[in-house]
């Protein structure tokens, strides 16, 4: 009888468990957790650093086990992506290094087969410019990146404070496609 | 004695009579006819468009009775229209009576006269050819084809038993087409201008008994607060407002001009707003054209959005785009265009924001009666952040978007996320529209074609 019971009790254990799913899902049943099984995102942590257009900029990546996602609803490991954009003479146009995690403007969602890795970009301080990046290894050692971002098309109000200004003049934070290197 | 009193009594026995009948009058003048056409009657400080009134009542009445427009005849030959954009100016007759004069049209060539015609009351409308026996016929057809010649120099719209228009000629936004002066006619009986004698006085034009009469409710256009001609317009059906902006010849080559490979293909997106004129001055609305800064994903409105009513856009083909609306585009189409329209269009329903891409086009209607209310930053983050998870979720491995997928997702981000009652989106083309809306149940889009 004793037996039973705990059998019973090992059984409920079991389904009471959230189900787990690889990182390549993107639509998975309430409190489900997308986990990195493959240890796939743990090669994309750390600084990566590149130039465009006499701009610098350096990358963290940073892996977040078991967050909370309240869009839909789930736990998953996730990139997070802080950077640092400097001009050539070495001034800072654009630093969220040291914003917390929870507010990081690079947050990653999934991966693809091909290995490449799927992020989006908000920036609500930039008049809520946001877009899509995609990563994927530019070597087998791996200590290249290439970065792609793609903007989403947004109409620009008289009050945002870019309003009205030639294309040099308006903020660009990341660019569209580079490679970048591991520090 | 009795006389020096008599005449007193008799004075104010007058004077009691007049006032009666003055009060009389009164109640009469500030009686809200139930009856009266809505187009010709002035709402707060926007004057009445009689240009306009007649082109849209004689439209509607063709309307509500489903007769098709056609450019052309079985035979692919031009076919006669009355085209409203050219007209006299507005003569009041003296029983005050109003009346305007129209060209009829054929291969851009006037051929006859349409007068339209509302009585005094505003309560009945008609409209009939004028016969050759007018004294000033010759002088109005000559005039009205000066005007042709000089206004007209691209495609026709014929519109068989409807009104219509002549291309613009490109460039026609900059130009207001003068009206004609003619010389009021004198008569009586309802019908100022003589009728056609017999049936030769205009073999080309459609048949005579088929040009609408008659009272507001045969028009469906009954009302006391301005409509088609004013600034009020209570007709908020948004398959028909689409339909009238897609007949404009205006509109017609705006989208015309964006929907356009060359234009997809450009490093820059570019747009064309709809400007209302000014609260009291009557002309029409004008289209300017702005593009974005080179190599950027993004469009500026002006400076001054007072009276945008209307607004297109394209998403260009740049890698990874999204060819639907963003959720700034629709912030600015709430916080913006719908208030300017309901301000200076004439209703929440005429503003309109059309998104023109390479994988379709798609135009943002309202048909609500109140305004929805203004989208704050807060809003618009939350807008942002779950349109950029949700498309994100749409991509392929390639980087592309799928468009069927993106139309489900934007159209599940206006029904559950944006959730305003009357705002609703149409898959369009040059002359088609098709409502789409998200079904929660199948998780996909239904569309729903307009008549």
């Amino acid at each position: 009888m004793k037996n039973l019971f705990l059998i019973i009790i090992f059984f409920i254990g079991i389904s009471c468990k959230s189900q787990t799913y690889p990182l390549t899902e993107t639509i998975v049943p309430p409190g489900s957790y997308i986990s990195d099984t493959q240890n796939q995102l743990t090669a994309f942590e750390g600084n990566w650093m590149g130039t465009w257009k006499g701009k610098t900029i350096l990358i963290n990546f940073k892996k977040i086990i078991h967050g909370y996602d309240d869009h839909d609803n789930c736990y998953r490991d996730y990139l997070i992506g802080k950077f640092q954009v400097k001009d050539a003479s070495g001034n800072i146009l654009f630093d969220n290094l040291t914003i917390p995690d929870n507010n990081a403007k690079i947050q990653g969602k999934r991966i693809f087969a091909n290995g490449t890795y799927s992020l989006t970009y908000g920036d609500d301080e930039l008049c809520f410019k946001s877009g899509f990046i995609r990563i994927n290894f530019n070597n087998s050692a791996k200590t290249e990146i290439r970065f792609k971002f793609t903007e989403i098309s947004q109409l620009i109000e008289p009050d945002c404070f870019y309003h009205g200004k030639p294309a040099d003049q308006r903020p660009e934070p990341l660019p569209k496609e580079i490679i970048l290197t591991k520090q | 004695m009795n006389k020096n009193l008599l005449w007193p009594i008799l004075i104010g026995f007058c004077i009691l009579l007049h006032s009666c009948r003055v009060e009389d009058d009164l109640a009469q003048s500030y009686k809200e006819p139930q009856n009266k056409f809505a187009a010709f009657s002035k709402n707060g400080n926007a004057p009445v468009s009689y240009s306009k009134a007649f082109e849209y009542l004689y439209n509607r009445y063709y309307e509500i009775r489903d007769i098709p427009m056609k450019s052309q005849n079985k035979s692919g030959e031009p076919v006669p229209y009355t085209d409203f954009r050219f007209h006299s100016q507005i003569m009041e007759i003296e029983n005050g009576d109003k009346t305007m004069i129209f060209p009829v049209i054929n291969g851009n060539r006037v051929i006859a006269i349409t007068a339209g015609l509302i009585d005094k009351e505003e309560t009945y409308l008609k409209y009939y050819y004028v016969s050759q026996d007018y004294d000033q016929y010759d002088f109005a057809i000559n005039a009205f084809q000066k005007l042709v010649d000089q206004y007209s120099n691209t495609t026709n719209r014929a519109i068989v038993g409807g009104g219509g228009g002549l291309g613009d000629g490109g460039d026609g936004d900059t130009h207001e087409i003068p009206n004609i002066d003619i010389q009021p006619p004198k008569g009586g009986g309802g019908m100022y201008f003589p009728l056609p004698g017999n049936p030769g006085a205009c073999m080309a034009c459609p048949p005579d008994d088929g040009l609408p009469s008659g009272d507001c409710p045969k028009f469906k256009a009954c009302g006391s607060n301005g409509g088609g001609g004013t600034a009020g317009n209570n007709n908020t059906d948004p398959c028909t407002k689409i339909a009238d902006k897609q007949r404009n010849p205006k509109y017609a080559a705006k989208f015309n001009a964006l929907n356009k490979e060359e234009v997809f293909n450009m490093d820059k997106e570019r747009g064309y707003y709809e400007k209302q004129p000014p609260l009291g001055v009557n002309t029409e609305a004008g289209f300017v054209q702005i593009d974005g800064p080179p190599g950027t994903t993004g469009l500026d409105l002006p400076d001054d959005t007072t009276g945008i009513s209307g607004l297109f856009h394209s998403h260009n083909n740049t890698d990874g785009s999204i060819k639907i609306f963003s959720p700034t585009d629709v912030r600015t189409f709430i916080n913006t265009l719908i208030g300017n329209a309901g301000t200076y269009g004439g209703g929440y329903a005429n503003a309109y924001s059309t998104v023109v891409t390479s994988q379709g086009s798609y135009t943002l209607k309202f048909t609500g009666k109140t305004h929805p209310g203004g989208i704050d930053y807060y809003t618009t983050k939350v807008w942002d952040e779950w349109y950029r998870d949700e498309m994100e979720k749409t991509q392929d491995s390639n980087g592309e978007f799928p468009q069927n997928k993106v139309e489900d997702v934007f159209n599940r981000f206006l029904k559950e996320i944006v959730n305003k009652s009357g705002l609703e989106i149409f898959k369009v083309t040059e002359n088609t529209a098709v409502k789409m809306s998200y079904n929660t149940a199948t998780k996909k889009t239904d569309l729903d074609p307009c008549p």
